[in-house]
């Protein structure tokens, strides 16, 4: 006879593999908004702002 | 009810982990910017700015707290996209890098290094009831500074004790409590001496033989600061709609609001020196300095400071304790929430962790920096943006991430690597810099660069790879 601790983690991973399916079915319908290259660019051109202001400022 | 409580933190600890469906998400850039700008301001915000007053100048220390700040967060949170793509927290992804027991010795070791933040905390709260009772006339000796801070740490691990409810109650009245306080911090400042004294103000730096090591100081100071959000860094934004929404969110919120809330306890610690001669690094007593003259402000604006120290521990506790519920299933949450107090408690009792403040970040920093690297170059460059969701959640038939025993040792070896760069470039418990020219990339930056390489390095080498990447077919690759 199974035991309660097990039925329960049986359940469990039952009920998160079906949320995964879940996932992997609307993520093929409607995935998240991408990260594009251009945000990549933005993202650099902010860390050279941020990286020559921390240069400059040592010189005060 | 207390198994009741329990039960809704397994359920909490469970189903709080598991993917997110992208029409379940529900906050806008705006939102999320909101709910991450009042999750990273918190008391010891003003302990940094008063710290940092030390090092450097006003106007170099709005360009590294602000610069500094957005600098390593646009680098280091840039993995956030992964959790709003999968919908996962970053501790999920994490099991991929240290496997599936891996991770529970991992959020042990973050949890020990990242609690004394609570123990600032109750030093605030504990500070701040002394100076309050000093104004309404009533002397409460040294003596008394422990009991109240551990006053703060108990009633904090009761509002956690209480479960889900009353953490949210407790995370509604934080939240404005602290942008309130934050105002009266502000007004009591920027009043109490003239701007320019504040723009024109230098520290005393003669200690220094290098000029430059207190700004290099600073800017470490900063990256330290904020790489220590990097285990909650993903919480929020994993329920957002874009992954370009999450990541700004994290990086703004935390970059302006958060770095905003450290000037504003710099302008402090410089007004109080300005005003009685002498720098403190307590934010309780700098108020009750400054707002002297109008009792009540001050009164209320230190009520305000204690109260929102309990709130803070609070959350801490309780989000900790799922922390660790959801890595040690078979303990019971109110023994892991007596566990976290009991840990507070011990370093109150120490009382040295205001004073090893900036020993504490860097040390923390060691750990965090490696940690970040880890995961920035195995979701870019290792695992490319892939991972499988069923081995990360052990499903039956499913173990690409169990390793050895469930411990990826590269993922250890590189952190131990990491902490090592750091501590042969500075020693933060004395002060002193190992290698001047490596100290101007910061020791966690350097931890940060370091641990990257090595990790790539190991999965450029044929048997690491196998090892490392034995998730690859499930990922279609």
């Amino acid at each position: 006879m199974k035991s309660k601790q097990f039925v329960e983690q049986e359940k469990m991973q039952k009920e998160i593999k079906a949320k995964i399916v879940e996932w992997e079915d609307k993520e093929k319908v409607s995935s998240p908004l991408r990260f594009q290259p251009r945000d990549y660019l933005i993202t650099i051109i902010v860390g050279m702002i941020c990286l020559a202001m921390l240069i400059l400022g040592s010189a005060l | 009810m207390k198994s009741n409580i329990n039960q809704q933190i397994e359920k909490e600890a469970v189903f709080g982990i598991i993917p997110i469906a992208p029409d379940q998400k529900i906050y806008s850039f705006f939102t999320a910017f909101l709910v991450l700008s009042g999750y990273c301001i918190a008391t010891w915000s003003y302990t940094q700015g008063a710290y940092l007053a030390t090092l450097v100048g006003f106007k170099q220390l709005l360009i590294s707290a602000f610069f500094g700040a957005i600098l390593m967060l646009s680098i280091y949170q840039l993995p956030v996209i992964l959790s709003v793509r999968y919908g996962i927290d970053i501790w999920i992804w994490f099991r991929t890098i240290f496997g599936q027991r891996g991770i529970k010795i991992m959020a042990v070791i973050i949890i020990a290094i990242n609690f004394p933040w609570y123990a600032v905390c109750a030093d605030l709260f504990a500070s701040s009831v002394r100076h309050v009772a000093e104004i309404l006339g009533i002397h409460l000796s040294s003596s008394a500074h422990l009991p109240l801070a551990l006053l703060c740490v108990f009633s904090g691990t009761l509002l956690a004790y209480r479960g889900v409810k009353a953490i949210t109650w407790t995370t509604w009245l934080l939240v404005p409590l602290l942008l309130i306080v934050g105002a009266l911090v502000i007004i009591i400042g920027f009043t109490a001496i003239p701007a320019e004294a504040i723009w024109n103000y230098r520290p005393d730096t003669s200690a220094y033989a290098n000029p430059q090591t207190p700004y290099l100081m600073s800017i470490e100071a900063n990256f330290a600061f904020v790489i220590t959000l990097v285990g909650g860094m993903a919480a929020i934004p994993r329920l957002t709609k874009g992954e370009r929404s999450g990541y700004w969110a994290g990086v703004l919120g935390q970059g302006l609001s958060g770095s905003f809330f450290v000037v504003v306890g710099a302008v402090i610690a410089i007004a109080t020196q300005y005003t009685t001669g002498t720098m403190s690094e307590d934010p309780a007593a700098m108020l009750a300095a400054l707002s002297m003259p109008t009792p009540l402000l001050a009164c209320g604006s230190l009520f305000l400071v204690a109260f929102s120290n309990i709130g803070t521990q609070a959350v801490g506790a309780y989000s900790y304790g799922v922390m660790l519920k959801s890595s040690f299933r078979h303990l019971d949450y109110r023994l892991l929430i007596f566990l976290l107090a009991a840990y507070v408690s011990i370093l109150c009792f120490w009382g040295g962790i205001t004073a090893y403040f900036s020993s504490f970040l860097t040390i923390s920093a060691c750990v965090y920096a490696p940690l970040a690297a880890l995961l920035f170059v195995d979701f870019f460059f290792v695992r490319k943006q892939k991972i499988s969701l069923s081995s990360a959640f052990a499903l039956p038939g499913h173990q690409a991430y169990t390793f050895t025993a469930g411990i990826n040792w590269i993922g250890f070896f590189c952190i131990a690597a990491g902490m090592a760069i750091s501590l042969a470039i500075y020693n933060p418990v004395s002060g002193q810099v190992h290698h001047p020219w490596l100290f101007y990339l910061t020791p966690t930056g350097c931890a940060f660069i370091g641990t990257g390489v090595i990790y790539y390095l190991c999965s450029k080498t044929p048997r690491l790879r196998t090892y490392m990447l034995q998730d690859r077919k499930e990922c279609g690759q």
